[in-house]
Order: C-alpha cells, then sequence, then structure tokens
C-alpha cells in the first residue's frame, strides 16, 4: 500500500464526526480549532459545549476576561440553537471571595438557568477554593437556584456550595437523576441535605464528601432522616461527614465506601446489605467485624485509616476479642481483602483481625497489606497463620 | 464459512474480508454491533464472505477485538494504544461500519490529544494546511483572546 503518513486524515473526516470530537472537547480548544485552517473556521460553531476544565481565576480581571469568553460563547450557542446535553465547568479560584460572589457566580448562574432551559442532562459544576490556610468552606458560594430547576438532569455534581434554601420551591425534584456527587457542601440544616436526597427518587449512584452544617441536628431532622427511601441506590461513597447517615436505607447497595467511626455508628444502625459485594471501610474497629455480619454476599473488603487530609480518627487500645460466631460472608464469599495503612496505630490487633480473616475465609484468593512499617514482622505472623483457603495468596508491600 | 446448523445463531459464523484480503471469522451476534454489516445481512440473507472495502485487515482485527472485549477499563485503556494515524483510521472504519461504541471512543480519545495543545502543534500532528491570510487569523485570535491563551509546551 502506497505510504499515506503525511496525509491530512482528520480534516478528511466527514463534518459530522468532527463535531463529534468537537464537542467532547473542552470549549477553549474547540474554539482554537477556528485557525486550523479555512475548512475548520465555522466548525466549532455548531456543537460546542461547555467544557471547562483546569480552570484557574486568581483574580478580579482573569475572572472578568473569562466571563467575556463565556458571554461570546452563550451567543454563538444561542444563536446555533446548540442542543445542550453537557455542562461542565471546573473552576479553582484563588481570587478574593468578594470577587467571585460578585462576579463570578452570577455570570455561572445565568449560564446555569440557560442550560436548565435549554434541558441539558449532565451538570458538573465543580468549584473550589484555594488561598493559604483560610479555611475555605466559610467562604462558598450558594448553590445557584438555577440547578435546581434542571429538571432533565441525569448527572450532577456539585464542589464547594452553601446551601441555606430552597428558593422558589419547598423541595428538591430531580425525577430523572442517576448520580449524584456533592464534595464541600455545608447546608444549613440537616434536614436540607435530606431532603436533597429524597428528592432524587431513581438515584443509583452517591458520593457525599466533606459535607456540613451550619446548624445542630433537631428531633425533626432525625424525622426526615428516617423516612428517607434510597432503594434504587447501587452504589455509595460517604467519607468525612460528621454526622450519622442513615444507613439501613442503604440496603440495596452492591457497593459501599464509608467511614465508619465508633463515635458515630453502632451496630444498630447496620441493615442486612443482601446485595453487598464490595466493601471499603475507612477506620478500623470493632465496628469492622459488626458490619461483615451483615454484609451475606461480601466478595471484596477493603480496609485503610488514613483519610484526604492524611489524619486519622483515634483507635481506642484494647485487646483483640475473639468473636462468637465468624460472619457468614467469610466462608462462603469473601475472595479478596486489602489492609491498607497497616499497623498505622495498633500492630498487634491488625494482625489479629488479618489472621482472623486468614482463619475463616475459605474462599479467599488475596490478602493484600500496604504498611509503611513492620513489613518483614507483618510477613511472618501471616504466612505462620493457618489458612482457611489453600489457594490464597498474601502480599505485603 | 462452515454453518453450524445443529447450534443456536448467536454461534452462528461469518466471514469478513477487509481491504488488502485478509479474512476474519466471527461470530454472528459480534458481526451484527457493526450496522453496515447487520444491514449486508438483512440484504442477502445466506451470505458468508461479507467484503469490507474500505478498512485494512489490521485495523479491522482491532475494531473485532474492541467489539468482543469493550467495557469501561478496556475503553479507558484501548485509546492509549495507538499512534494518531491508526486512531484516525480506526474512526474511519468504525464510521463506515457504523459502529456507535468505537467511534464516541475513537472521537474521545483524538478530542484527549488535542486538549491544551497550540493550534501550531494540532496542524503538525495532524498534517493540516493553513490556508487561512495572516489578516483571517489574527481577527480570530483576538476576537477569542482568552481561549488562545495559555497552552501545554509542545
Amino acid at each position: 500500500m502506497a505510504c499515506e503518513e503525511d496525509e491530512d486524515r482528520l480534516s478528511s473526516l466527514t463534518d459530522d464526526i468532527l463535531h463529534q470530537i468537537l464537542s467532547l472537547t473542552p470549549t477553549k480548544d474547540a474554539v482554537k480549532t477556528g485557525v486550523l485552517s479555512k475548512r475548520w473556521y465555522g466548525l466549532w460553531r455548531s456543537c460546542i459545549n461547555i467544557y471547562f476544565t483546569n480552570i484557574n481565576l486568581e483574580d478580579e480581571s482573569s475572572i472578568l476576561n473569562f466571563n467575556l469568553f463565556l458571554s461570546q460563547i452563550y451567543y454563538v450557542h444561542h444563536f446555533e440553537y446548540i442542543l445542550f446535553n453537557r455542562f461542565y465547568i471546573d473552576i479553582q479560584y484563588s481570587a478574593d471571595p468578594n470577587d467571585i460572589i460578585s462576579h463570578s457566580i452570577p455570570s455561572l448562574s445565568q449560564w446555569i438557568k440557560y442550560a436548565a432551559g435549554a434541558r441539558v442532562k449532565f451538570l458538573h459544576l465543580l468549584l473550589n477554593y484555594v488561598h493559604g490556610n483560610l479555611h475555605h468552606l466559610n467562604s462558598s458560594p450558594h448553590l445557584p437556584s438555577g440547578v435546581l430547576r434542571c429538571k432533565t438532569l441525569i448527572v450532577l455534581k456539585l464542589r464547594w456550595f452553601l446551601v441555606k434554601s430552597f428558593p422558589f420551591t419547598d423541595k428538591v425534584d430531580f425525577p430523572e437523576l442517576k448520580t449524584l456527587h456533592l464534595e464541600d457542601i455545608n447546608f444549613k440544616t440537616h434536614s436540607l441535605f435530606m431532603l436533597f436526597l429524597a428528592g432524587c427518587p431513581v438515584l443509583e449512584d452517591l458520593k457525599v464528601a466533606n459535607v456540613f452544617f451550619l446548624e445542630d441536628k433537631t428531633d425533626e431532622d432525625d424525622q426526615v432522616s428516617a423516612s428517607l427511601n434510597l432503594s434504587n441506590l447501587i452504589r455509595a461513597d460517604i467519607t468525612n461527614c460528621c454526622f450519622r447517615f442513615p444507613i439501613k436505607t442503604l440496603f440495596n447497595l452492591e457497593f459501599l465506601r464509608i467511614q465508619l467511626s465508633p463515635q458515630m455508628y453502632t451496630p444498630d444502625d447496620f441493615p442486612t446489605f443482601h446485595k453487598l459485594t464490595h466493601l471499603v471501610i475507612n477506620n478500623i474497629s470493632d465496628l469492622v467485624l459488626q458490619m461483615l455480619h451483615h454484609c451475606p454476599k461480601l466478595q471484596n473488603l477493603e480496609l485503610y485509616q488514613k483519610t484526604q487530609s492524611e489524619s486519622w480518627d483515634n483507635r481506642e487500645q484494647g485487646s483483640w476479642v475473639v468473636p462468637k460466631s465468624a460472619p457468614k460472608c467469610l466462608s462462603s464469599y469473601l475472595r479478596r481483602c486489602t489492609i491498607r495503612d497497616f499497623a498505622l496505630q495498633d500492630l498487634h490487633q491488625d494482625i489479629m483481625l488479618a489472621r482472623y480473616i486468614l482463619n475463616n475465609a475459605g474462599l479467599l484468593q488475596t490478602m493484600t497489606i500496604w504498611s509503611d512499617k513492620e513489613k518483614h514482622e507483618i510477613e511472618i505472623e501471616l504466612s505462620s497463620c493457618p489458612r482457611a483457603s489453600a489457594t490464597c495468596q498474601i502480599s505485603v508491600s | 464459512m462452515a454453518e453450524e446448523k445443529s447450534q443456536a445463531s448467536s454461534s452462528k459464523m461469518l466471514t469478513l474480508k477487509a481491504s488488502d484480503g485478509v479474512l476474519f471469522e466471527v461470530e454472528l451476534n459480534i458481526a451484527k454491533e457493526m450496522k453496515t454489516v447487520q444491514a449486508y445481512i438483512d440484504d442477502c440473507e445466506d451470505i458468508e464472505t461479507i467484503p469490507i472495502p474500505n478498512v485494512l485487515g489490521k485495523h479491522l482485527a482491532i475494531v473485532i477485538e474492541y467489539i468482543k472485549k469493550t467495557n469501561e477499563e478496556y475503553d479507558a485503556e484501548f485509546e492509549k494504544q495507538w499512534n494518531m494515524d491508526d486512531l484516525q483510521l480506526l474512526l474511519l472504519a468504525a464510521n463506515y461500519l457504523n459502529i456507535s461504541g468505537l467511534q464516541e471512543c475513537l472521537c474521545k480519545a483524538i478530542a484527549k490529544r488535542i486538549e491544551n495543545k497550540s493550534p501550531e502543534y494540532v496542524r503538525k500532528v495532524f498534517n493540516i494546511e493553513n490556508d487561512h491570510s495572516p489578516e483571517e487569523e489574527a481577527k480570530l485570535r483576538k476576537e477569542y483572546k482568552w481561549a488562545f491563551e495559555g497552552v501545554d509546551k509542545d
């Protein structure tokens, strides 16, 4: 075959394919393709998406320049009647919070209202604030009301907002929302958070990280919490929320990652997780084995201690208590076990736990240990331990 | 090729012939993922060998493997393996064969490779000849000034 290495193949693709590529390209880069050649001059105009990633806005002038660009794109979008599926914005601010709130948020809010009217399906509004040691959650902007108007959403991801109320309506209503990720969100009350979740009846994937509350929990909050129904949820990832999540409503999960502090949860909070096959627990305590009793079909267990901020819950020093009965999942289902930050606080306890699992897990295929300390001792202790599963492989890193 | 008459239709085999003559025997349900091939089968029921005149054997092999293995993890690793030339030819193949999943995966891959790159770099990588006049280009750069600030080093 003749060598076609130097051919301009990309331009020979049809307009339709090029539109598809451009609609998956960040907005900034899509606009730039206009200068590539005459063929490319106007291509981006009919397929431009709102997709901004790795944006850093350091001061008022950079915010205003960005706003100008946003309004230019608005006119193109509006003029060309572009179908609106995706709205992705990921911005890191180090500007003065006053500038953020008075200049940047209104501009974004306008866009979101437009997106709501255009029936957007995928919305990522991820903001971040980096400025020395200032505790950034205190200066987070109010959640734009337009977000709650996007009733056609299937995926919603939010980061760095304050939710004080639900304006215009008394409730949240996302009838088609399947994925919800909330990070760095400050809710005024516990009820607001519960009502937010209650407004997502078909939710399948929930991630909650760094959620805080301005006011303490009340009895009314407990009532709202108890009536929450998340039975369609398949995946849940709940970390760094300083409150007790109503785990009973998560009984249909297949995957759960959760921070299980003994200060916050007791075994009475656990439902039976009939379908749970993969469990990740942040925090090693007696609750781990208690939890296993509630996961009859568990195949994959992961434990770790450090959190995102590299801190960890202090553990009660105690002696290992042999459980009365082995959790059912150990003998019949567990295939993989991974323990990170091993021996971080208590070498002896962690070894007893690992040995207990090795003793009882009849189908275990791998036991993986990650540790910064005493690797040699860990290896000796675990390889000498009698195993219920002859084919189990142990690795210590 | 050989029709195994006693078995369910999902294990019936079909032969695809690439543009350079290479032959591929595939199961019917794999071939059906290529809507173009499906249409061919609908038109001519007892066809045994289907010609694919626009796609080289090397690329047809990759396409077939993709259909067999596609899932989230596979897709993420898949697009990293190919150079720009192959990516574009695979995209043309996916478009011709009408395989929407593969087409979207490859479009994403190409979009990722032009992300945060200068127009000069994109022109070089795709061998695009710049036929703008300097005035036209300058006008566009000025109008959307923000877009042209700050890119990766080439």
